[in-house]
């Protein structure tokens, strides 16, 4: 069904970006205290790259439909 | 406050979508950038403004060098047309829409006739079919359009075919027409004889007619010949006329013998009667003379003796007895003689009368016999009156001498009363005896006055008797007259007689010496005659012949051509009669048949209405939300009803396979289902082909929580461009569904662009399959009820 479809990438989405979200501050967390001594910006950096990631997944979960892949054709002589 | 939101929104997404419309359509990926804040306030604002401005004019320039752009710009920021066309002109774009409306229209209108029926098959069903295709958008529509074409085209068929037949029908009537008359012809035996049968019979009348018309043709030949022969004014034809001779003949004949044979017996009789009273007569006057003799001798014989006188007085009495006897007898014998001669005169007439000639000698031999008896008779009568009156004068003399001698005796009675007298035989001295002498002396005085008186009367009588002579002579010249007379009467008579049968004896002679001259003579000219008349007869046989034969050739000719005419019409009646009799049992048959085939036409249309009508129900079931039954089993017994026809085969192909192996959704179904396509219409309606970002996503819907529109409106008669708003769209959508018109709820959903398009796609495409189904269902229905309403017969 197509408007279940819409609902169902809106869920995969938030659970996509909950998901990264909490892999992401995991990481960064995990990170922040192996490499980085504990500072805050890993963990902020690995949420919002979680969090950014999910949103480019779901935007691009959402725009798959309408996005054309081309290929560039080299001009060849008949 | 809704146009004021709604007013608010597009300037909003303007200002912040601006920046990205930096970049290319669909690459263009919407990041938000983040601003560089200036120093001061016024750098701000100056770099705020220029920065605006540079925008404006980098936008309207790049507008200007790409349409497209220009168009997007146009679509998403609301009053940036007008700026446009302030800066550069009117949009090149709007042509696409208005081709697309025509050529709707040209197809519309294309199909429309094509519905509306054409007779001929037009040449151009492939355009017409691509025109039809861009509408439904199906291939089956071409089918169906020639099919329509078909259709229109099946009626005018069989009249053609109706009408060869019918002329077939006539081509083959008038052969076996044909055919029929030689069989006629040829066979001569009609089922109608009459007509023939009358004819020979009205021939066969002629011919007789004509026969006794011959007949009495002949017939008055003959009777002219007849006329010709004899002198008869009867006219009968010969044949009668010889019948009547030979009967008159035969009649004659038997007359004759009747006659002769009576006339034989009458003369027989006659002449037996006749000597018989000849002989009575002669015997009576033979009686008679001898009784007058005997008288006489006994008158003169007075003296002889008294025996003698006794026997002579005997005698004489038995001579008188035997006188009256015999003279009766003879007066019976004369009568008797009479009558027959009287009978035979009477038969004679009647031979007379008879008029047969053959008969002639024989009745004048009678005749003449006749004559002869009564020419005896009449001189025996009058010998015997002739003796009578003799024997009467003796007769009288005896009475005179009887009465002298009574008044004799009388007187001497008187005088002597004593004295008996007898006879003379008695003598005077008897006398003288008995007497006294008075009486003697008286007596002899008596006797003397006697004497004296007696020779007075002597005297006298001497001398009266010349006196006496003379008038005895006289009285006997009278007498004698009278018997002369009588006698020369009777002999004038006889005479006559004679002379008349001797006349009618030469009579006869001469007549049958002229018979049989004339008979001769006859001969001759009957001979001549007959020679005439075979000569005639032979000419006019000939006339007759030729006569006859050309008129019964005529008459032939003309029967014949009128039994022709006849029979003609009799055949014409009955091949006319067959005809109609044969044109009316091929219409029945033709009748029963395009029954038969109405009536199969009828049963094929109700069992296809049936199969159709569960086909519907089956369509119809839905529980809920569920979709219905597969459609295979309904539509199997579609086709199986359907048969050979192609409308429905074609219509029954027409049905999308979803519908067969699936089953479609009802509509209540995806009347529930629209609402919840439209909720998702609704939060997406932001979303086109060309900004997707997750942020749009989140406008759209922010958009539809913000923005209300009314659940249904009603949608107008022509959509315009500002209609095509997603939101409006779902209105109408809705209003439609609200309303049941499925059809035009998916008219506009398919207006629907970009992510809410997407949405509703399948429930576009279910609602599709369900209207496809439907409308083919619809019209396989319409289809049977049209073809069950044109075999039902009004009865």
């Amino acid at each position: 069904m197509a408007e279940t479809e819409l609902t169902k990438k809106v869920e995969r989405c938030m659970a996509d970006a909950l998901v990264k979200f909490g892999v992401g501050l995991g990481l960064g967390i995990v990170f922040s205290v192996v490499a980085f001594k504990r500072r805050v910006w890993p963990i902020s950096f690995g949420a919002g790259m979680g969090i950014g990631m999910a949103y480019a997944n779901c935007q691009n979960d959402l725009q798959s439909p309408y996005l054309m892949h081309g290929k560039f054709v080299k001009n060849q002589s008949p | 406050m809704l146009r004021a939101s709604w007013k608010v929104a597009p300037p909003l997404k303007k200002c912040l979508c601006g920046k990205s419309q930096l970049h290319s359509l669909r690459q263009c990926r919407g990041y938000t950038t983040g601003s560089s804040t200036g120093t001061s306030a016024g750098k701000i604002v100056g770099g705020s403004i220029l920065f605006v401005g540079g925008g404006l004019g980098g936008t309207i320039l790049y507008a200007k060098w790409d349409p497209k752009f220009r168009e997007n710009i146009e679509k998403t920021v609301p009053y940036s047309d007008k700026v446009f066309e302030l800066a550069l002109g009117p949009a090149p774009y709007n042509l696409p829409l208005l081709k697309k409306q025509d050529t709707k229209t040209l197809s519309v209108s294309t199909s429309s006739e094509v519905l509306k029926g054409s007779k001929l098959p037009k040449s151009v069903p492939d355009k017409e079919a691509s025109a039809v295709e861009e509408i439904i958008g199906e291939a089956s529509s071409k089918d169906a359009a020639a099919i329509i074409s078909a259709v229109g085209d099946a009626p005018t068929v069989p009249a053609p075919g109706v009408q060869v037949e019918m002329e077939e029908k006539h081509d083959a009537s008038r052969e076996s027409c044909s055919c029929e008359n030689e069989a006629v012809q040829g066979q001569h035996i009609a089922a109608e004889e009459h007509p023939p049968q009358e004819v020979a019979k009205h021939l066969a009348q002629q011919d007789r007619e004509e026969n006794i018309k011959v007949v009495g043709e002949s017939c008055s030949c003959e009777n002219e010949a007849v006329q010709g022969q004899h002198i008869v004014v009867e006219e009968h034809p010969p044949q009668e006329v010889a019948k009547h001779l030979a009967q008159q003949d035969r009649e004659e004949n038997i007359k004759v013998v009747e006659i002769t044979s009576t006339l034989e017996d009458a003369l027989g009789r006659s002449a037996q009667v006749t000597l018989k009273a000849i002989e009575a007569q002669d015997s009576a006057i033979e009686a008679i003379t001898l009784h007058a003799q005997r008288l006489k001798e006994a008158m003169d014989d007075s003296e002889n003796t008294v025996d003698r006188k006794s026997e002579q007085w005997r005698a004489l009495e038995n001579a008188l007895s035997i006188r009256s006897k015999v003279v009766n007898q003879a007066n019976e014998a004369m009568v008797k003689a009479k009558e027959e001669l009287d009978n035979l005169r009477s038969t004679i007439e009647e031979a007379k009368q008879s008029e047969i000639s053959s008969v002639r000698p024989q009745l004048l031999a009678a005749e003449e016999n006749l004559n002869h008896m009564l020419v005896d008779l009449d001189h025996i009568e009058r010998k015997v009156q002739a003796a009578q009156s003799e024997a009467k004068i003796v007769v009288q003399y005896s009475e005179l001498v009887a009465m002298a001698r009574d008044e004799f005796r009388k007187e001497l009675e008187s005088i002597t009363p004593d004295v008996k007298f007898g006879w003379k035989n008695l003598k005077v001295s008897d006398l003288a005896g008995q007497l006294s002498t008075d009486d003697l002396n008286s007596l002899i005085a008596h006797a003397h006055r006697r004497i004296d008186q007696l020779n007075r009367e002597l005297a006298e009588q001497h001398v009266r008797e010349q006196q006496h002579i003379e008038k005895a002579l006289e009285h006997q010249k009278l007498e004698h007259k009278k018997t002369l007379d009588v006698a020369v009467a009777k002999a004038l008579e006889h005479y006559q007689t004679g002379i008349l049968l001797e006349r009618d004896k030469k009579a006869e002679e001469v007549r049958e010496m002229m018979e049989a001259e004339l008979r001769t003579q006859l001969r001759r000219q009957a001979a001549a005659h007959t020679d005439h008349l075979r000569e005639v007869l032979k000419i006019q046989e000939q006339e007759v012949k030729g006569k006859y034969q050309e008129e019964l050739q005529q008459k032939l000719s003309e029967y014949d051509i009128e039994f022709r005419r006849l029979s003609q019409e009799q055949l014409d009646n009955f091949t006319r009669d067959m005809n109609a009799a044969y044109s009316r049992l091929k219409g029945i048959e033709q009748a029963m048949e395009s029954h038969a085939i109405a009536e199969e036409e009828a049963r094929k249309a109700h069992q296809l209405w049936l199969s159709i009508e569960a086909l519907q129900y089956t369509l119809k079931t839905a529980s809920g939300d569920s979709l219905t039954e597969p459609l295979q089993k309904a539509l199997e017994a579609v086709t199986n009803s359907c048969g050979d026809d192609k409308f429905t085969q074609a219509l029954v192909k027409a049905l999308p396979q979803e519908c067969l192996s699936r089953g479609v959704y009802s509509e209540e179904t995806l009347r529930h289902r629209f609402y919840t396509v439209r909720k998702m219409a609704r939060r997406v309606a932001m979303i086109d082909e060309t900004r997707n970002s997750l942020y749009q996503y989140f406008l759209s819907y922010l958009q539809s929580f913000l923005l209300m529109e009314p659940q249904v409106i009603k949608p107008p008669e022509e959509l315009k461009p500002e209609d095509l708003d997603t939101f409006r769209l779902l209105s109408y959508a809705s209003f439609c569904i609200e309303h049941g018109d499925l059809e035009l709820a998916a008219k506009f959903v398919n207006q629907l662009r970009g992510e809410p398009r997407r949405v509703a796609r399948d429930w576009l495409t279910e609602a599709r399959v369900t209207l496809e189904t439907k409308q083919v269902v619809e019209i396989l229905s319409a289809y049977a009820n049209a073809v069950g309403l044109g075999t039902t017969q009004v009865e």
